[in-house]
């Protein structure tokens, strides 16, 4: 019985976790803060980078505050590859990157190991 | 305050306090047990959990709230699995798997200051090019020497600079002269002459002589400051085949958490294995599992790569040239400035020798074409006085005109002067003879008439021919373009091992030149930083030469900072290096999930090939050290 159990536990731990992590993740952009010489933005670094999708106008020099508050080694660096960007996070400090977007499109940005995401979109 | 702690801090306190787990694990059964037995391993493992694991369930918990899954989600999960089932067992009084926890940590914790350590290793290449920067600067200001901090320096600061001194930033010299050691920042051995009017770069020694000089770029303008911009941005660029890795990441410590389900299921339910037994299959499963390798095979290989080509004057913009330039079939190099030395000299005046060239320096005195300076530099020389030019025109690629005296005065080439209709046929020996010996001949006219030729040759570097040697050797398919009609251009074609030559090209044709050849495969085209841009840009891999400040940093996607033709092959053979190393890293990484998750599932217990959970845990640890050593040994291939 208690086997049996345990293949239904299974069966449904299984369907839980894909449920959770592949279901459908609801990403809204958040649009920074504009003046006429420059956009500013703040990006907590939790568990992933929140607002996940952050917008900016292209053309405006944008100020992007990451605020680490994660511990986790994993989210150490912050890379973003198509703005030159590679900076380490300290942990509860705000770290403040400056970026040109030149062009409009959407630019990923990700962690020293590739494995936490965040995206850029340049209107 | 636990948020706080660095790695090692948290390494040390959790080895601390699981050396006495080991001994129960390992020596106890030989020596005796530890008094309190298993509430000793609850009171031990207890704070290696909250102090070394902190940072793990932290990262875990929160990325869970976003619906992401992370290698923390795996440690957490699976030390949370066997520390869990102790507490329980304790409490029931059976065996408990209290060690298993906290080792698990311990080793993961030991990998990951390893990992810290040869990643710092790993990014050196950057920090060894800030070092170089000099600190002051001795300059003349206010009628008197002054020491002064870097920071402080101006443009166009007059700066003297003694034996032995470090050139503290790029400049031209207004006094004296030296000799310099460039190796540091071109990768150049020899050290160089310079004097009055040479450029100097900043953070090169000098070395016997004394000289002043102006401060033409400083800060961020200096060479030294935009190649380690450059190489930085290289090393955190996108890599090839990145995506691979990418996608993978995503849905790998998900799908290896549904894994582990299957397995205790199989094991418990199916195979009617104990509890016990099948929860340490279980977790061995999602702690060999942690994809650090995987993260670390790209990532590390371009940083060792890029920094490795810095320091031999090679500037690989970014990861996506690597690939780029692995399928490279083909190499196009323009002529003037790239296999020859750029410097051409007025050889032979056939026809009214004084006259020709009169007209021709007055006429290349306005003229910003490459073989300009050579025959303003002969008239010079015979201070041949310059008369008044009206009307200047120049016809890209063909030549020139304008009004002398009042007379139509043309120069260009043989080409032009045809089309042109003027007859040329009373020095068509002698042209003939000059350009089968591989000089540029620049026909001199005036009214319609020929009055001269006047003959230019600009001879190949001393590199050039063991350059090219290399690359036909390597199996590459060397051509050369020049804007040189079809003889000057086989004479020096010829000197330097090229059989494929392209004539009389015009400037603007380069690029569609380019186009034309990638129909028949990748090609990388070798040229001027300034002049060549579009066929750069076109080419699949565009290697931009330069020496010394007159390095154009933008152009291109590889840029040799050394004027040496031999550094093609350099970059061409480390880039593929560099994609074959990441290629290799991601297979490993790769091969050991493959291999590991099998073993460690208990699908060879049969065998009596089975892992604890700890030992798992070491394995995985060190499969990140040894992608990050992988990537370590590229700076030792030859390339």
């Amino acid at each position: 019985m208690d086997k049996l159990l345990v293949v239904i536990a299974g069966i449904l731990s299984i369907t839980a976790i894909a449920w959770w992590f592949f279901g459908n993740k609801q990403q809204i952009a958040i649009a920074s803060e504009q003046t006429a010489s420059e956009q500013t933005a703040t990006i907590t670094v939790d568990g992933g980078y929140s607002p996940a999708v952050l917008s900016l106008k292209a053309g405006i020099p944008a100020k992007i505050t990451f605020l680490r508050k994660d511990p986790s080694g994993c989210l150490e660096e912050v890379i973003m590859p198509d703005f030159g960007v590679a900076e380490k996070l300290p942990v509860n400090e705000p770290l403040v990157v400056t970026i040109l977007p030149k062009a409009a499109g959407e630019f990923t940005y990700t962690c020293g190991m590739r494995m936490f995401s965040g995206k850029i979109q340049v209107v | 305050m636990l948020a706080s702690l660095t790695v090692k801090t948290r390494f040390i306190v959790s080895l601390i306090f699981s050396l006495p787990l080991l001994y129960m694990m390992i020596l106890a059964r030989y020596f005796g047990e530890l008094p309190g037995s298993d509430y000793t391993s609850f009171l031990l493992s207890t704070p290696v959990l909250i102090i070394g694991g902190y940072s793990f369930y932290r990262g875990a918990w929160a990325a869970f709230k976003k619906r992401f899954a992370s290698m923390d989600t795996l440690i957490a999960v699976g030390t949370f699995t066997a520390y869990t089932y102790s507490v329980y067992a304790l409490l029931r009084h059976l065996p408990v798997y209290f060690e298993i926890s906290a080792l698990l940590i311990v080793f993961i914790l030991l990998g990951q200051v390893f990992e810290e350590l040869s990643k710092q290793r790993a990014s050196k290449a950057i920090e060894k090019l800030a070092q170089l920067q000099a600190k002051e600067a001795t300059v003349f200001r206010d009628g008197k020497e002054q020491r002064i901090a870097i920071e402080d320096l101006l443009l166009n600061d007059v700066i003297i600079v003694k034996p032995g001194d470090k050139i503290p930033t790029d400049g031209v010299i207004i006094d004296g002269s030296s000799t310099v050691d460039e190796s540091m920042v071109t990768g150049e051995s020899l050290p160089v002459a310079k004097t009055v009017g040479a450029t100097v770069i900043g953070a090169t020694i000098n070395k016997t002589g004394s000289f002043s000089f102006k401060a033409t770029n400083i800060g961020s303008e200096t060479m030294l400051a935009q190649i380690i911009e450059l190489v930085k941005r290289a090393q955190n660029s996108r890599a090839p085949i990145q995506r691979l890795a990418d996608s993978i990441s995503s849905y790998f410590v998900p799908a290896v958490l549904m894994l582990a389900i299957i397995v205790f299921v199989a094991w418990y339910s199916l195979l009617g294995v104990g509890l016990v037994q099948a929860m340490l299959y279980a977790v061995s499963v999602i702690v060999i599992a942690c994809p650090c390798a995987l993260g670390l095979a790209v990532p590390t290989a371009l940083m060792v790569g890029t920094g490795y080509g810095a320091k031999l004057g090679v500037l690989i913009k970014s990861g996506e040239v690597l690939e780029a330039a692995r399928k490279v079939t083909i190499v196009l190099f323009d002529k003037t400035g790239t296999i020859t030395e750029g410097k051409p000299k007025v050889t032979d005046i056939v026809g009214d020798k004084t006259r020709s060239l009169q007209l021709a320096a007055a006429l290349e005195a306005r003229s910003e074409h490459p073989l300009a300076s050579a025959i303003l530099a002969a008239a010079a020389a015979k201070k041949i006085k310059l008369p008044k030019v009206s009307g200047f025109t120049a016809i890209e690629g063909r030549g020139i005109t304008g009004s002398i005296d009042g007379q139509a005065v043309l120069l260009g080439s043989l080409r032009y002067f045809t089309e042109q209709g003027i007859d040329t046929q009373p020095m068509a020996k002698r042209i003939a003879n000059l350009q089968a010996a591989g000089k540029t001949i620049i026909m001199v006219g005036a009214n319609k008439q020929l009055i001269g030729v006047i003959a230019v040759q600009d001879s190949p570097k001393a590199t050039s021919a063991a350059a090219i040697k290399t690359l036909n050797k390597l199996g590459y398919t060397t051509v050369m373009i020049t804007g040189d009609n079809t003889e000057t251009a086989r004479a020096i074609a010829k000197q330097v091992g090229i059989t494929e030559v392209r004539a009389e090209v015009l400037p603007a044709g380069k690029a569609d030149l380019v186009m034309e050849y990638q129909q028949r495969g990748s090609v990388a085209f070798v040229g001027d930083g300034i002049n060549d841009a579009p066929a750069l840009a076109q080419a699949d891999v565009g290697i931009a030469m330069g020496s010394g400040t007159d390095v154009a940093i933008e152009a291109g996607d590889i840029v040799l900072v050394r004027n040496n033709l031999n550094d093609v092959a350099t970059a061409l053979r480390l880039s593929k290096k560099t994609f074959t190393r990441i290629q290799l890293n991601l297979f490993w990484a790769l091969a050991y999930n493959v291999a590991g998750i099998p073993i460690a599932a208990g699908v060879f217990s049969s065998l009596g090939l089975v892992l604890n959970p700890a030992l798992a845990g070491l394995a995985m640890a060190f499969s990140s050290v040894s992608v990050v050593t992988s990537s370590l040994l590229l700076a030792r291939a030859k390339v």
